[in-house]
């Protein structure tokens, strides 16, 4: 065991966050030019964390920032920013969502990527920058060892170019301490690599809300071990204290109709524009009908509208769901609606049996 | 008459960009004997290239034609997965050599 674990007075630096409380309860921010781990399930907070983290570092700290995309399209964080009315100078957004059609074909390694990474943050004099989410990327590596190897890759990077980096991962069984279940077994060697691993949860109790925030570790650091609530203000993201108001419910984005109008009460007025909604169900609980009554709102309000199916006709689909009422065909007359069948399974087998 | 037409993106001499360009000409010479266009970008040369293009992982092998546009990230090492891939006929000395492999 080194001497900084028995010394707790010496740390090592730290790069704040500005982030009310979260620097509180790790003594003072991230470890400064290293990496950080930020865990959760989806819609945890992760992305907002390492958002918040570049912005702060930009604006409070005179730190430059890069928030490399891998998850969502760049025009769709810029929007998530804009709801926080944070500003976009200081740091920038890089695009790199792999195509969803893209197919792996023997291996590759991230040499490349930090080639053109390494460009771009020495012309922007980058301090910090947030990697979003890493799995995304990582699914295309066909093997553990090749996850592996370049997670190295990337940990010794960031230290020969002295960034403070975030990387995100959708992992929620490091906040448990439990092992990863099977499918995620080739990520568990992540939170070793790393020097700080922050695990946020977002859990419903009694129908409420309960995002909470835990340091699972902290190289060279003390830190407050207990879980800490937080929660996502319209300011960003706020930790700790119980006396908090709670989350807005106020909506910046349009809202659009599902068709169906006791589910726009639900939503609030339905669903946000340029968002994308799944729906789960047995069969026969009437996913079809809520997707023909959404493409015929749409349709109705004027919006170019394309239904995609891939277990019916477009025939078959218009035919039934007239005996609920919805009547598409009017709208594909009018050229408003546009309805397309396709066999995947077919098409395609190859790609999707490569996962 | 051939209509097809990539852009490879290397990383320098890195050894999985090497053996993509390789893979890719070897599988062409065979395979489209009336010829092909290939533009090879090498990230570490045009990194601003890269990024413009949105292509984020070497080595990346676009193909422009025949459409559609299709998008390969790897070192190409697998034969019969990329001629299955670019709709590409194998042929019996295809199978001697992944027999042999």
């Amino acid at each position: 065991m080194s001497a900084l674990y028995e010394n707790s007075v010496i740390e090592i630096p730290k790069a704040p966050t500005g982030i009310e409380g979260f620097d509180q309860i790790t003594r003072g921010g991230l470890p400064r030019c290293s990496s950080t781990l930020v865990t959760g399930g989806s819609g945890s907070g992760k992305t907002v964390f390492g958002l918040q983290t570049l912005v702060n570092g930009s604006r409070l700290f005179g730190e430059p920032g890069v928030f490399v995309a891998f998850e969502e399209r760049s025009r769709k964080i810029s929007a998530h920013v804009a709801t926080f009315g944070w500003p976009m100078t200081g740091w920038e957004i890089l695009d790199a969502m792999p195509p969803p059609d893209v197919v792996a074909i023997g291996e590759f390694d991230l040499a490349g990527t930090l080639a053109i990474l390494s460009a771009k943050t020495h012309a922007m004099k980058a301090r910090r920058i947030v990697f979003d989410s890493l799995d995304v990327l990582f699914q295309l590596l066909p093997s553990v060892q090749e996850r592996r190897r370049e997670f190295n890759r990337l940990h010794s990077w960031l230290l020969d170019e002295q960034l403070t980096a975030i990387v995100t991962a959708k992992l929620d069984w490091v906040e448990a301490s439990t092992p990863p279940p099977l499918d995620d077994e080739s990520l568990r060697y992540l939170p070793y690599i790393v020097d700080c691993v922050v695990a946020l949860t977002n859990r419903y109790d009694n129908g409420f809300s309960q995002r909470r925030v835990r340091i699972v570790k902290y190289r060279g650091s003390g830190f407050s071990e207990n879980d800490t609530p937080f929660v996502i203000s319209p300011s960003g993201i706020q930790v700790a204290t119980a006396d908090r108001t709670p989350i807005s419910k106020t909506i910046a984005f349009e809202k659009i109709s599902t068709g169906v109008m006791a589910l726009d009460e639900m939503l609030y007025g339905g669903v946000l524009r340029g968002t994308t909604t799944m729906i789960t169900g047995n069969p026969g609980t009437a996913k079809t009908t809520l997707s023909g009554a959404f493409a015929e709102a749409s349709a109705r309000q004027g919006d170019k509208t394309v239904y995609v199916a891939f277990d019916e006709s477009a025939e078959e689909i218009v035919r039934n769901l007239t005996s609920v009422n919805i009547h598409l065909q009017e709208h594909i007359d009018k050229g408003s609606l546009s309805m397309h069948s396709e066999n995947v399974a077919r098409r395609c087998g190859r790609a999707f049996s490569a996962h | 008459m051939s209509s097809y037409s990539f852009i490879l993106y290397i990383a320098g001499n890195l050894p999985n960009s090497i053996q993509a360009v390789l893979n890719l000409k070897a599988i062409c010479t065979d395979h489209i004997p009336e010829g092909y266009r290939l533009e090879v970008v090498d990230v570490l040369v045009e990194p601003d290239r890269g990024l413009s293009d949105g292509v984020f992982v070497a080595p990346t092998l676009i193909k422009l034609e025949p459409k559609p546009k299709q998008v390969i990230i790897g070192n190409l090492s697998n034969l019969s997965a990329l001629l299955h891939f670019l709709g590409l006929k194998s042929t019996s000395s295809d199978e001697m050599q992944s027999a042999t492999q």
